[in-house]
């Protein structure tokens, strides 16, 4: 297998990056886990809404990725094609693990229970109790969206990703997918109306 | 219109689509109210990316590199594995049933068996030190093991030992470390493993108490010590982080606590149980969790529509807005079930 040296991995950019891997350059797998496993992450975390079934999700993804590059037509962009393969990823895994209607939520929220030892500057603790708390908000109101829905919202808001890229990962139209973001935010302007 | 005023509010709109929509929005007070509460969500909610807190690289390589032993090894050694994957399954079964630490009664070590692989004779000397009472140095020889054996298909059975002895020890960051590893590393063995439920309950609250030293876990441990106060404790748990994995867990010890080992089989026990232990709460967030879960479990498990929506709908009264939230969605879904029975 061809090396290439890890500088200039880095500079590669992204469809440069999926082609050198493509072409059978082992190696640049590694970067292009650095580059995209955050992203991965927090849109599986966003479908999932859970983080152990999106760590899950965002390792089988990467290896998905991995094993079938041979497939990835670089005409399409190489971020769609990941998003693609993520969500399908994530519902899948929703469909297989189905739990509660409910679900423990990561972010708790912060308190200040007896046995508390940190003792951080007030304004950043409240700063952060506020922030934890309105993610904790938003992870319950993801629940009422279907999975479809909360992996446009996720890719949208949270990720930047253009409507027509969205469509691409989802193999859908662009008037499939506002629709799709249409419903999702109706349903989460219900459910957030108090925090606008 | 509706697809145009959802891309509007991010700025997507073609320049012929913006025209439109906004020759719409100048006659339509419904829809330019609707594209003005659009914009005002999407700017109030934040968009941080969740943080993936860890270096996926190494461990999709170790993944990769077993894949690839497993395609290249001869048949022979995948059909010695099988025979000794199967028995090392039963053993760490019986193990993961989590012996509370110096629970009399913990069984006699097992003998040593001279074709045992090093990962079972790993597990089976983890086994004896624990027998005897040295949960420290079990927990010594099952972290050098782990190392040892990293390449061993089945040291995911060891690092799932090592998770639950150090909990089960109550060394809370230790085992936050173990299970992440385990997880991570080894998903295969949380998969056969038949507490997989329990491995994530822990997980869950492993993670939730890296914020404050692992407080509530060490509260429901304070709660076990002291059986006389053990209610109260419970009871504060709960009204306080209603909406952890730490609340769920003092639920089930508070049935248990009320109704006995009965209600653990039994969902109409487990109902009757929580009835019992809400009346004798007092702080009210306690009380609407416990109706949370009695209209989760009449809803799920019975089939009692009613007692189900009558539970859900006092607890989405909560003055805790998640918690009334999750009621309220589970109350809706509820309703919808009566008026469409399938």
């Amino acid at each position: 297998m061809k090396r290439k040296d890890d500088t200039d991995r880095a500079a590669l950019g992204d469809e440069a990056l999926a082609l050198a891997l493509k072409a059978g350059d082992d190696t640049a797998f590694d970067e292009i886990v650095r580059r995209y496993q955050g992203r991965v992450y927090a849109v599986a975390y966003r479908i999932t809404v859970n983080r152990e079934d999106a760590l899950d999700v965002a390792q089988e993804t990467l290896l998905k990725a991995y094993r079938k590059i041979g497939t990835w037509q670089p005409t399409r962009g190489f971020l769609p094609w990941l998003m693609r393969l993520t969500t399908n990823q994530a519902i899948d895994h929703l469909r297989r693990h189905r739990r509660h209607r409910h679900e423990p939520f990561e972010e708790a929220l912060r308190d200040e229970s007896p046995g508390t030892q940190i003792d951080p500057a007030p304004q950043e603790t409240e700063r952060e109790v506020r922030a934890n708390e309105i993610d904790g908000r938003i992870q319950a109101a993801l629940v009422v969206l279907s999975p479809t829905q909360r992996a446009v919202f996720a890719m949208r808001h949270y990720e930047g990703l253009a409507l027509a890229d969205i469509a691409v990962a989802l193999g859908c139209t662009v008037g499939s997918v506002k629709v799709h973001l249409f419903r999702a935010l109706k349903k989460l302007q219900k459910e957030l109306e108090d925090l606008q | 219109m509706r697809g145009l005023i959802a891309a509007s509010a991010y700025g997507e709109l073609q320049e012929s689509e913006r025209r439109a929509l906004d020759r719409h929005l100048a006659s339509c007070a419904g829809c330019r109210a609707q594209a003005e509460a659009f914009a005002r969500l999407v700017a109030r909610v934040p968009r941080e990316r969740p943080e993936l807190g860890i270096d996926l690289v190494r461990t999709l390589r170790a993944r990769l590199g077993e894949e690839e032993a497993r395609r290249t090894a001869p048949g022979w050694r995948w059909a010695m594995a099988s025979v000794a994957a199967a028995a090392l399954v039963a053993g760490a079964y019986f193990l993961s049933n989590g012996l509370p630490a110096g629970t009399p009664g913990t069984p006699a070590p097992v003998a040593s068996n001279p074709s045992a692989t090093p990962v079972q004779r790993a597990l089976d000397e983890a086994q004896a030190l624990v027998a005897a009472g040295n949960h420290t140095k079990a927990y010594e020889a099952l972290s050098a093991a782990a190392v040892r054996n990293a390449g061993d298909p089945r040291v995911g059975d060891v690092q799932l030992r090592l998770a639950e002895l150090a909990f089960d020890n109550h060394w809370y960051d230790r085992a936050d470390a173990a299970y992440e590893q385990l997880v991570v590393r080894h998903p295969e063995a949380v998969d056969a493993s038949p507490r997989r439920d329990a491995i994530r309950q822990r997980r869950d609250m492993l993670y939730e108490g890296r914020k404050d030293r692992y407080a509530l876990l060490h509260e429901l441990d304070r709660a076990r010590r002291n059986p006389a106060g053990a209610f109260e404790i419970y009871e504060n748990v709960v009204a306080q982080n209603p909406n952890t994995g730490a609340a769920d867990q003092a639920v089930r010890e508070l049935v248990a606590l009320v109704g006995g080992d009965r209600p653990a089989a039994d969902p109409r026990g487990m109902v009757t149980a929580m009835q019992t232990a809400r009346e004798r709460m007092n702080n009210p967030v306690a009380v609407a969790k416990l109706n949370l879960e009695i209209g989760m479990l009449a809803w799920r498990e019975l089939d009692d529509l009613d007692l189900a929506q009558d539970a859900l709908q006092k607890a989405a009264q909560s003055s805790d807005v998640v918690l009334a939230q999750r009621a309220q969605q589970s109350l809706e879904a509820v309703k919808q079930e009566r008026r469409n029975p399938s």
